[in-house]
C-alpha cells in the first residue's frame, strides 16, 4: 500500500502537469504521512540534499555554458569545423556532429548545444538544399553526445543520486569513449545519407584557414583541457575545477574574444540561476523521495521481480534498457536520474555491473529520450530553430537512432567501451 | 502573454529582485570558490570558511531563484495532458498544479521554522554561525513560493492563465 502511496501520488501529480520537483516532493511527504512519519523528515532529507558540497559543480557547469552561449564561443567552434570537414559529401551534416561534439566538450548541455548549433548550422543546411527536417534530425542527435563528453553536469547528478560513492573524475573519462562513438557513428551514418541523397560537399579553404580557425577556436575548446587536466591531475576538486572553468570563460570572451557585454553576463547569470535552481530543487526533492524508496525497500523489491522474470543478466540488462528509454521519451534528463538511480543503481551493481558504467548506459539511454517524441525536449528545440514540424522530423531521424542502439549496446555488453579510460587514468 | 507579464508590478519587482540577487550569489559563490584555489597554490594558506560560505549561499540562491520560478513558471514538468486537455480540464488541471505548490510552500515554511529552531545552538564549525541559517532560506522560499502560487490562482480564476 505504502508503495501506491508514493507511486499513485507521483504518477497523478506528473500527468496533472505538476513540476516534477514538486510532485516529488509532494508524494514522498504523502508516502510519509500515510506511514505515521513526521513530515519534518521529508524537508531534514531535502535540505540534507542540497548541502553537498559536489553539487556546486552543477551551477557552475551550467553558468559556463551559459557564458559560452553568450560570448559566440560557438560560431568559432562551427567555423573551425567547417574548415575541418565541409569538403567531404554532406560535409554541413558532420559540420554540425563535429561542432556538437566540441561544444559538449565545453558546455555538456544538449539543450544549450542544439539551441547554438541549430540557430547556426540548419539555416546554412537549409541553403545547401539538405532536406530541412534531416538537418534537424542530425543537429538534434549530435547535440546528445554532449552528455558524454565531459564535462556533462549529468553525470554529477548521477553521482551524487547513486550515494557519492562514484567518482566524478571516472565518470567524466567513462563518458568519452561512449561519446566519440556516437559522434563518429553520427558521422558515418550522415555521410552515407548524403550520399543516397545526393547531397553536395562544400568548398576546402585551404590548410591556412584550417590552422586560423583552429587558433581561433583553441582558447574556447581549452577550457575543456582546464577542467579534465585539472580534475584528473588532482590540481581541482571538480567542482573547483567548473568555478575555474566560469572564471576562464569570462576571462576568454572579454578579453580575447571581445564578445561578451555587461548585458550578456546579466543573461547568462540569469539563466544559470533559473536552470539551476530548477535543477537543484529536483535533486533536493528527490533526496526526499529517494529516502522513501529506501524506507519502502523498492530496489529489493524491483530486483526480486526482475529476477523472477530471468536470471539471466544479459536478458535483465536488455529489460532495463528497453525501461529507460520508454522513460525517456516521457520525461527529462535531470529529474529521470535522480528518480531511477536509486532503483535500478542496486539492481544493476547487484548483478555485477559497475556503477560507472551504469551511469553511462543511463545517460545514453535517457539521451536518447531527449530526442525522441512525445517529451523529447532537445528534437523539440531543433524542431522549433528549424521551423519543421516533429512528425515530419521523425520520418528522417530513424537512421540515427540506430546509432544510438549500436552504442548503446556497446556500453551495456561490452563494460570496457565505458570502463577502459577510467582503468587506465583514473 | 506570459507569464511574467500577468502579474502585478510588486510581484514582479519581487521576482525580479530575488533573480538579481540570486545570480550575484552565483558569481560570488564562484569567486569565493577560485579564491580558494588560488591561496590554497599561490598563497598556500587554504582558507577553512572558503567551501562552507560557498555552499550557504548557494542553498540561499537556490531557494530564491526556486520561489522566482513559482511566479514565472519555469520549473520543468509534464505537460503532455495539460497541452492537449480541454479548457475547463486545463483550468482545473492549473488550479490543482498551483494548490500543491502552495500546500507545498506553506508546508515548507512551517517546516523550516521547526528546523531552524532546532539546529539554533548547533554551529557551523568553520563559518561559526548556527546551523539554522541554512534552513531560513527553506522558510523564506516557502512563504514566496505560497504567495506566488495564491496569485497564480488568482490570475487562473481571473483570466484562465498560462
Amino acid at each position: 500500500m505504502e508503495l501506491l502511496v508514493l507511486f499513485g501520488t507521483l504518477l497523478g501529480l506528473l500527468l496533472a502537469g505538476v513540476p516534477v520537483a514538486f510532485c516529488l516532493l509532494i508524494s514522498a511527504l504523502a508516502c510519509m504521512f500515510y506511514m505515521d512519519i513526521p513530515l519534518v523528515v521529508g524537508f531534514q532529507r531535502m535540505a540534507a540534499g542540497m548541502n553537498v558540497f559536489a553539487l556546486m559543480a552543477i551551477p557552475f557547469f551550467i553558468f559556463a555554458g551559459e557564458l559560452m552561449n553568450q560570448s559566440g564561443i560557438a560560431e568559432r567552434l562551427v567555423k573551425f569545423a567547417q574548415s575541418l570537414f565541409a569538403r567531404v559529401r554532406g560535409g554541413l551534416g558532420l559540420v554540425s556532429v563535429g561542432s556538437s561534439m566540441m561544444f559538449g566538450a565545453i558546455s555538456g548541455s544538449a539543450v544549450a548545444s542544439v539551441s547554438a548549433m541549430g540557430s547556426a548550422l540548419v539555416p546554412l543546411m537549409k541553403k545547401e538544399n539538405y532536406e530541412p527536417e534531416f538537418a534537424v534530425s542530425v543537429t538534434a542527435t549530435a547535440a546528445t553526445t554532449g552528455l558524454l563528453i565531459p564535462p556533462s553536469h549529468n553525470m554529477i547528478i548521477y553521482a551524487i543520486a547513486a550515494g557519492g560513492g562514484v567518482s566524478i573524475a571516472h565518470l567524466f573519462l567513462a563518458g568519452i569513449v561512449p561519446g566519440l562513438l556516437l559522434g563518429i557513428g553520427l558521422m558515418v551514418a550522415t555521410y552515407f545519407i548524403s550520399v543516397l541523397k545526393g547531397y553536395a560537399a562544400g568548398r576546402f579553404y585551404g590548410w591556412r584557414q584550417l590552422a586560423r580557425s583552429f587558433v581561433v577556436a583553441l582558447p574556447g575548446l581549452l577550457s575543456a583541457v582546464i577542467i579534465l587536466g585539472g580534475i584528473l591531475s588532482g590540481v581541482f576538486t571538480a567542482t573547483e575545477s567548473s568555478a575555474i572553468a566560469v572564471i576562464y570563460t569570462i576571462i576568454v570572451a572579454t578579453l580575447v574574444y571581445r564578445s561578451l557585454n555587461w548585458d550578456g553576463f546579466i543573461q547568462a547569470s540569469t539563466n544559470a540561476v533559473k536552470t539551476t535552481a530548477m535543477v537543484m530543487m529536483i535533486i533536493g526533492s528527490a533526496s526526499a523521495f529517494g529516502w522513501m524508496l529506501a524506507v519502502t525497500e523498492v530496489p529489493t523489491q524491483l530486483s526480486d521481480a526482475l529476477l523472477s522474470v530471468s536470471s539471466n543478466p544479459l536478458v535483465i540488462l536488455l529489460i532495463v534498457n528497453i525501461v529507460l528509454v520508454l522513460l525517456g521519451t516521457f520525461m527529462d534528463m535531470s529529474p529521470l536520474i535522480v528518480i531511477t538511480t536509486p532503483i535500478f543503481l542496486p539492481v544493476m551493481t547487484g548483478i555485477g555491473m559497475d556503477p560507472v558504467q551504469f551511469g553511462i548506459m543511463l545517460i545514453l539511454n535517457l539521451g536518447l529520450g531527449l530526442v525522441t517524441p512525445p517529451v523529447g525536449s532537445v528534437l523539440f528545440v531543433g524542431c522549433a530553430i528549424g521551423g519543421v514540424r516533429v512528425e515530419d522530423t521523425i520520418k528522417t531521424i530513424w537512421p540515427l537512432y540506430l546509432v544510438f542502439l549500436v552504442v548503446l549496446g556497446l556500453v551495456t555488453y561490452l563494460p570496457q567501451t565505458s570502463l577502459l579510460l577510467p582503468a587506465l587514468f583514473g | 502573454m506570459t507569464v511574467t507579464s500577468q502579474l502585478p508590478p510588486v510581484t514582479n519587482r519581487i521576482v525580479e529582485w530575488s533573480l538579481k540577487v540570486a545570480a550575484a550569489s552565483l558569481v560570488l559563490m564562484t569567486l569565493i570558490t577560485g579564491w580558494q584555489v588560488f591561496a590554497r597554490y599561490i598563497l598556500n594558506n587554504s582558507p577553512t570558511w572558503s567551501e562552507a560560505l560557498a555552499l550557504l549561499l548557494m542553498l540561499y540562491y537556490i531557494q530564491l531563484a526556486a520561489a522566482a520560478g513559482v511566479a514565472q513558471g519555469f520549473h520543468i514538468g509534464m505537460t503532455l495532458l495539460l497541452d492537449s486537455a480541454p479548457e475547463p480540464l486545463r483550468r482545473f488541471l492549473l488550479l490543482f498544479g498551483q494548490s500543491m505548490i502552495f500546500g507545498v510552500g506553506i508546508t515548507m515554511a512551517v517546516n523550516g521554522v521547526f528546523l531552524a529552531n532546532f539546529t539554533a545552538e548547533h554551529v557551523i564549525p568553520s563559518l561559526g554561525v548556527s546551523r539554522a541559517f541554512a534552513y531560513w532560506p527553506f522558510v523564506g522560499a516557502g512563504v514566496l513560493m505560497a504567495l506566488f502560487a495564491l496569485e497564480r490562482i488568482y490570475l487562473i480564476l481571473r483570466k484562465g492563465g498560462n
